[in-house]
């Protein structure tokens, strides 16, 4: 069983996740448009953009929810488009969601549990026979979650109900349930939005955590404070197209960002 | 019965901690147990009492709880609509009926290939689980439909209209050989199959729930449920949620084929009609009544929509001037289902035994109101 | 069509659609028969009955259900089904009912004799398809019902009474099925419902859910199935008609797993 803080071995790559002309066309109208991005291992990279700019739909061609047009994903040098939601997740490429969805009428740390799920084997029939190393398996599945939660500062509330958690609280729970998958790329999904100032800030120190773990963070965000304070690079998208890529000094400077940002929303 | 009550971490813990585990986790089968072991000794009594054959009935009770429970497998936990368990159901009682009858196979072979047939053909369908919510509920009733034309219509194998009739009865297996024809036990029990088909039924349906009752609290169960509430992000978490729909769905259709099974050797005769919708309407309904997500409460909904009947036919000779209109129970049968299952879902979506344990406390948590428990997408 | 409706506008598919024809059958007997009454005011009199069933459920059980999730719709619609196939068993128990023909005997146009009746199910389809149509395109409530069906938020930012415009559906829906029974007259029994549903239903999908003229081609095209494939059973495969029961379900299942937005035209099936 792998750890989630496993740290990449001696092999680590320079481009851990690489896009090559990503191109999604919804009737007409193309929501990304000849994307290609890499990131390398252990960066924190941000994809910002106006509204519509097309990054979830970019989530979702990296993830395997969708399949693009055109173009190519390369996850630790091997192709993964065309392989199920599930199978890439297995690979170690998670994501949040934007809109929340967990698992409400379940308690947070199985919550947790169901990210374990790729990680242990236990099928059927053991299950049903409690046999005893299905029982090994499921108190290291409890103590892992536990860690997990510990991550993101939610042990105490391992036995609510995830629907009864305050929003910011179930953003966390959104991240430590993607974390369990034990992740190389982390594709968080807007995780600031909906919380307050401070709430923000306790999520930047988070994310430098799990960087610090070894995971690269891919993280499509609107608040623009948090994206120029934690990341390496940022990527920003309009109209399905990359329009600037660089360090967040760099593509503040950008006349094109400011561009596209103006009379939108900068905060 | 949530799975938080074990703390346990793993092995290294003495043996008598692990039985004591043991028993505390599994208080509920032992209790019910109990209660199945004595109740032939209240039977009689219980007949004098209100003139209704407990042990009788409540060996259909048991055969409708292994197939509820099946269902509420797929329905309550993994959150797919089936209109066919009854289809199974059907399935298995005609094929441990016409092996029995026709190539004269023992009942409990019968039985087995009851559920392995069920649940092949479980798989054959399973391409409607890509389907979602009303179209796999219209899917399945349709495939219900189907069954039920074929068992009607292939006559040269079923019969058709005309039934299987003399199947052997589910009995004491050696019963001529070993000393159960003895004049005292003959004495002692009157009606020893009754006992045997009693207790058989019941060893069956208990195991069904002990196993079923792990496997929601397992690893599985948990993924289960994360599908009902949200494919997307269960596959997202790395659950191939195509798989074990169709693997819930298999399960469903070999429990819905081993209660089938032992139905057909326990009635002796077996009819298209009988596993008509009507029954996987009553199925469902015994689902809804014993609450989704749980797997006890299929006991219950089994034993309320199966002594329903038989109460209201006993309501005569307690009160001897009953009114006419309730001879006919069947007549009016689908409307108190329909008013169950409507009732039930206006007022407790969650089922009559969870909605009344709700009303009561609130589970788990202050923010969660019950009775306004939404939709979850 | 009735599928359509209620689908349109509620997202919801009514299981019970097919009571509602049977209801539309039973109480043109009712009128026609048992009371007396001349035809014309029966039928009304029937499609009406029929509707207000419809609003009543609407009312009772759907609009209580309005956030609930789809399983719960389900349940509750198939226990209405139920329940008003056995309301129909108690007031109507025998097996079949005979509504008298609109008008008796055939008209013979040079070359083929058909009988009155068929002329009047034609007229009366054409009417109703027609009627619905005209509802849908050109009033505001039937607009106000097409906004509800694409997105009831937006509908209700934009002033529309999106829990009148499921009441309304459900009494369209209803009134349509209590047609629809009429038509499947000259014989109404309590026990068609469900096969009536499945049909209807499928009808529905197969020419595309969401779509008023797909689902009348839907039906004509199984209607055609359904006469086609019995002689086909008995003649090439010497097997007997009552396999034609299942000619529905069959094609119901078949369109679902291989073409979900229906054979005509595009859907509303996507992926969510």
């Amino acid at each position: 069983m792998m750890q989630a803080g496993d740290v990449l071995s001696g092999d680590a790559r320079d481009d851990l996740l690489a896009a090559k002309d990503l191109t999604k066309t919804f009737g007409g109208l193309a929501a990304v448009k000849n994307v290609s991005f890499s990131v390398s291992a252990k960066a924190i990279k941000a994809i910002i953009g106006p509204n519509g700019a097309g990054k979830t739909t970019l989530y979702d061609l990296l993830t395997g929810i969708y399949l693009p047009d055109e173009g190519n994903v390369l996850f630790q040098g091997r192709e993964i488009v065309g392989l199920a939601t599930h199978e890439i997740t297995a690979l170690g490429v998670a994501r949040t969601f934007q809109t929340i969805r967990l698992f409400t009428g379940m308690t947070v740390m199985e919550n947790v549990m169901v990210g374990l799920h790729h990680r242990t084997k236990t099928g059927f029939v053991k299950s049903a026979l409690r046999v005893p190393s299905g029982l090994r398996e499921e108190a290291w599945m409890r103590e892992e979650s536990l860690r997990i939660l510990d991550i993101v500062g939610l042990e105490m509330q391992a036995e609510s109900l995830a629907g009864s958690l305050p929003f910011g609280q179930q953003r966390l729970l959104e991240v430590a349930r993607a974390l369990a998958t034990a992740p190389r790329v982390l594709l968080l999904d807007e995780p600031a939005s909906g919380l307050n100032a401070y709430e923000t800030r306790e999520l930047g120190g988070i994310i430098y955590r799990i960087r610090d773990m070894g995971v690269t963070v891919i993280l499509v965000e609107h608040d623009m404070g948090l994206v120029m304070r934690i990341s390496d690079e940022v990527l920003v998208l309009d109209y399905g197209e990359i329009i600037a890529e660089g360090t967040p000094e760099e593509v503040s400077a950008d006349a094109r960002v400011i561009e596209a940002y103006l009379g939108s929303e900068i905060d | 019965m949530d799975g938080k009550s074990n703390p346990t971490k793993g092995g290294g813990v003495s043996p008598g901690t692990r039985l004591a585990e043991l028993v505390k986790r599994n208080r509920a089968v032992i209790v019910f147990g109990v209660f199945i072991l004595l109740l032939p000794l209240w039977a009689e009594h219980i007949y004098k009492g209100i003139s209704i054959d407990i042990l009788f009935i409540m060996r259909l009770v048991g055969v409708f709880t292994i197939a509820a429970v099946g269902l509420n497998l797929l329905m309550g936990y993994a959150g797919q609509v089936s209109l066919g368990q009854g289809a199974f159901f059907g399935i298995g009682a005609y094929t441990s009926a016409l092996l029995t009858v026709r190539a004269g196979f023992p009942v409990w072979l019968g039985i087995a290939l009851a559920i392995a047939i069920s649940a092949a053909f479980g798989l054959l369908v399973a391409p409607v689980l890509r389907l979602k919510g009303h179209y796999l509920a219209m899917a399945t009733l349709g495939l219900a439909i189907i069954v039920f034309v074929f068992l009607r219509e292939m006559t040269w194998l079923t019969f058709g209209n005309d039934g299987v009739r003399n199947i052997p009865e589910l009995a004491l297996p050696f019963t001529h050989i070993t000393g159960f024809d003895l004049p005292f036990i003959k004495e002692k029990l009157q009606r020893p199959e009754l006992y045997f088909q009693f207790y058989f039924i019941w060893v069956v349906a208990i195991v069904v729930l002990a196993l079923c009752a792990n496997l929601v609290r397992s690893r599985v169960g948990r993924s289960m449920r994360a599908l009902h509430q949200s494919e997307v992000a269960a596959e997202a978490m790395g659950v191939n949620v195509s798989a074990q729909k169709i693997k819930v769905f298999v399960l469903s259709a070999a429990l819905g084929g081993l209660a089938g099974g032992i139905y057909a050797n326990l009635q002796g005769y077996i009819d298209p009609n009988m596993f008509s919708i009507t029954l996987s309407i009553s199925i469902l309904t015994m689902v809804v009544i014993g609450g989704m997500e749980s797997i006890w409460g299929a006991v219950a909904g089994a034993a309320v929509i199966t002594f329903l009947p038989k109460f209201v036919e006993a309501i005569p000779k307690w009160v001897g001037d009953a009114p006419k209109w309730l001879e006919r129970y069947s007549n009016y049968e689908g409307i108190v289902f329909g008013l169950i299952l409507i009732l039930t879902m206006v007022f407790m979506p969650s089922g009559i035994t969870r909605g009344l344990s709700d009303m009561f406390r609130y589970r788990r948590s202050p923010f969660m109101n019950p009775f306004r428990r939404k939709a979850v997408e | 069509m009735g599928f359509n409706i209620i689908f349109n506008s509620t997202g919801i598919i009514n299981f019970a659609q097919g009571e509602f024809c049977m209801f539309g059958g039973l109480f043109a007997f009712t009128f026609a028969v048992t009371l007396g009454l001349p035809l014309p005011i029966a039928i009304l009199l029937a499609v009406a009955a029929t509707a207000l069933i419809g609003g009543l459920m609407e009312r009772l059980m759907i609009y209580p259900l309005r956030n609930a999730s789809v399983i719960t719709a389900i349940i509750a619609t198939v226990g209405a089904s139920i329940l008003f196939k056995s309301l129909g068993r108690l007031f109507w128990p025998k097996e079949a009912y005979k509504v008298p023909e609109f008008t008796a005997g055939n008209i013979t146009i040079p070359g083929v004799t058909v009988s009155r009746q068929f002329i009047w199910v034609l007229g009366l389809t054409v009417v109703s398809v027609l009627l619905v149509y005209m509802f849908f395109n050109h009033t505001r409530a039937g607009k106000a019902m097409r906004a509800c069906s694409i997105n009831r938020q937006a509908a209700s930012l934009v002033g529309i009474n999106v829990s009148r415009m499921s009441l309304y559906s459900f009494v369209l829906a209803a009134a349509l099925g209590g047609v629809a029974g009429l038509i499947n007259a000259p014989y109404a029994s309590y026990s068609i419902g469900l096969f009536l549903g499945i049909k209807g239903f499928t009808a529905a999908v197969v020419g595309g859910l969401g779509n008023t003229f797909g689902a009348v081609t839907g039906g004509l095209v199984l209607g055609l199935l359904e006469e086609l494939i019995p002689g086909f059973l008995t003649v090439v495969l010497g097997v007997s008609t009552g396999y034609k029961d299942a000619v529905a379900a069959v094609l119901l299942i078949a369109v679902l797993l291989l073409r979900p937005q229906g054979l005509v035209g595009k859907g509303v099936v996507e992926k969510v």
